[in-house]
């Protein structure tokens, strides 16, 4: 039965790919690899309902709630999830909270939740966020939302994460942002290529732009609203930009030779760019309300890979001006040029974390593997925070505390997850195909 | 699993017309240059005396040939038909044998001047996309100059590089980086 209907998802994959309509989007599947024990211990209460009598299909709502809220915080890898199995004894809110019980178990914060149906399909959520450690005093969170809907809880799940994140840690969390990527399927008379967007927890994955040509390089506008990507449709490399809300995708720019690399400016306005129309690959900064194309380095070496810093005066970029590739700033102001990078023989792919002070980027390790790896802007001091042979494509989380990146396997290109301490690391494979280029979304909702 | 809020992402359908066109074009291409690989020995014996000499466009001979070494019809149609050369790793030269194989499609060219050619050039998986996409058109780039040189008008000939988003091997070993490291040669029509 079950092989039965993969053979028949199979065959539409097949039909829709010869039809070249493309719409089946691949989910991503996390595990985590290392790490599991590290971090803050809280225990998820699974969410009680009021209602003793619910429908069988609103107890998994009721239940998931929690599940989503859980898997987030552990899947943050600054957090150990404490198991809880539903049990009618368990705490219901703070006052029946026995803190010598959750010390004994370990816990250290505990979640307690409750789904309230107000009639007419919506429910009020609400929940407590308690330190067993300060039991006498209030909740550290005590919230409640009014009239949700069930197709709402996801996404009210994830917002709870960024809620308990931000208290416990003190940093914005991300898990109501979204990840882009680009999934590979071959099939005997041709590869399709899929620019996709999920939820950061890779639910929700839907397909944005498919085609039976290579698809590279997508970056998120800064307002999370559209995506730049690099098509070689017609044979041909061409910088796009998707509009997700509508699906309507605008060329931008398809000189001869090379269009590749787009990167948004902070305020995304202007578009940094990579021409290599005049010869070599070369900075450019696209204007995109005038269309005003402004070339920023010169010479025959090649530059490419901007990217913006957050003060949205200079830029990084990759070049082997020196010989071998490195990375480079350059004053969009004076469009001096000063080099970044001296460890190792081959640095590419910069970005840098939201304050400026941490440079991630691709690097070749002593050993010859290639690994990602985050350079002390001020100190120099590179540590390399990956573990395979071939990762690359970094992509920061918009919080600045994980990096998602490509990584290859035997049989296929997966996406790995690493904290930026390097002690927290996941696998984000997706079943029967390959996975690249991952760009993480920057925040999505007020917080 | 839970019902789904959020904005819905509409799909793009990709452009079919587009696709086919340039599948077509690739087809006619196809057989354009297997028409032309037919008679390419005969255009070869025609231009050629039995001294080896080689007589140009105009008429005029030369002293020596024009691949700098004598080849029989057989030898030049078997470098005619090898439409890919191959790099060493983050290198963009080419070999004294990649260059046996340019010289005749240079001289292909110069002999059938509404043919033309489109050399895209790849890596293998190995490091950052982009930066892998500006080595391979660096090699696309070798292998036009090198046409150039040989006469061949820079406007018959064009450059793409798919970096490593083409692999022909798939697998993640020597072998399969070492064939993945190329330029390809497509011919077309112009126009």
């Amino acid at each position: 039965m079950e092989s039965n209907k993969l053979k028949h998802y199979r065959l539409l994959l097949v039909f829709i790919a010869l039809f070249s309509t493309a719409v089946i989007a691949k989910p991503l599947y996390i595990e985590i690899t290392g790490g599991q024990n590290v971090g803050i211990p809280i225990a998820v209460v699974p969410f009680s309902s009021v209602v003793p009598n619910d429908p069988i299909d609103r107890m998994v709502e009721v239940e998931n709630i929690a599940a989503i809220i859980k898997n987030d915080l552990q899947n943050s890898g600054h957090f150990r999830t404490l198991s809880v199995a539903n049990d009618p004894n368990l705490p219901r809110s703070s006052v029946d909270v026995k803190p010598g019980f959750w010390k004994n178990y370990g816990a250290e914060n505990l979640l307690l939740g409750s789904i309230i149906p107000k009639g007419n399909g919506v429910y009020d959520i609400s929940f407590q966020l308690i330190d067993i450690y300060q039991d006498k005093q209030p909740p550290l969170l005590n919230v409640r939302f009014h009239n949700r809907s069930p197709s709402q809880f996801r996404a009210l799940a994830h917002y709870i994460s960024d809620m308990i994140f931000k208290k416990l840690t003190g940093v914005r969390g991300f898990f109501s942002t979204r990840i882009a990527y680009i999934t590979v399927e071959r099939y005997k008379n041709e590869t399709v290529h899929t620019l996709t967007v999920a939820d950061a927890d890779g639910f929700n994955d839907k397909p944005v732009v498919s085609a039976n040509y290579p698809l590279m390089s997508p970056r998120w506008s800064p307002d999370g609203k559209k995506i730049a990507f690099v098509s070689f449709r017609g044979g041909r490399s061409s910088i796009n930009i998707v509009t997700l809300e509508t699906g309507k995708i605008e060329m931008i720019t398809r000189f001869p030779g090379i269009n590749g690399a787009p990167a948004w400016s902070p305020d995304g306005r202007q578009l940094a760019i990579v021409l290599s129309k005049d010869g070599a690959p070369k900075l450019y900064v696209l204007n995109l309300i005038s269309r005003d194309l402004r070339q920023l380095t010169n010479g025959g070496a090649i530059d490419t890979e901007p990217y913006w810093h957050p003060d949205g005066q200079s830029i990084l970029f990759t070049s082997n001006r020196g010989g071998k590739p490195q990375i480079y700033r350059v004053l969009l102001q004076t469009r001096e040029v000063t080099r970044v990078t001296f460890k190792g023989d081959y640095n590419v792919t910069p970005s840098l974390t939201p304050d400026g002070k941490q440079l991630i980027m691709l690097h070749q390790s002593e050993k010859g593997a290639y690994n990602i790896a985050v350079q002390d802007l001020s100190s120099g001091k590179l540590r390399i925070i990956t573990k395979a042979n071939l990762d690359e494509s970094p992509t920061l989380a918009p919080n600045g505390m994980m990096v998602l990146y490509g990584t290859r396997e035997t049989d296929q290109n997966v996406l790995g997850a690493v904290t930026l301490d390097g002690k927290f690391r996941m696998r984000l494979p997706v079943q029967d195909g390959n996975v690249k280029e991952p760009a993480w979304s920057p925040f999505l909702v007020e917080s | 699993m839970v019902a789904v809020s959020g904005r819905k992402l509409t799909v793009i359908r990709a452009l079919t017309g587009e696709i086919n066109m340039s599948f077509k074009k690739l087809a006619t291409a196809v057989i354009v240059s297997g028409v032309a690989f037919g008679l390419v020995g005969c255009t070869a014996s025609k231009n050629r005396n039995a001294s080896n000499e080689y007589t140009d466009s105009n008429g005029v001979k030369t002293a020596s040939n024009f691949y700098g070494e004598v080849l029989s019809p057989e030898q030049e149609l078997a470098l005619l038909n090898q439409k890919v050369v191959h790099f060493g790793f983050n290198d963009s030269r080419l070999t004294t044998q990649d260059e046996r194989v340019l010289n005749v499609h240079a001289k292909y060219m110069l002999d059938h001047p509404n043919i033309s050619l489109r050399i895209k050039g790849h890596t293998d998986e190995r490091g950052g996309r982009e930066f892998n996409v500006a080595l391979g058109e660096r090699r696309a780039q070798t292998v036009g100059r090198f046409l150039e040189t040989k006469g061949v008008p820079s406007t018959r000939l064009s450059e793409v590089s798919y970096g490593k988003e083409q692999p022909i091997n798939l697998e993640s070993n020597e072998v399969a980086w070492a064939e993945n490291r190329r330029a390809e040669l497509e011919y077309g029509e112009i126009g």
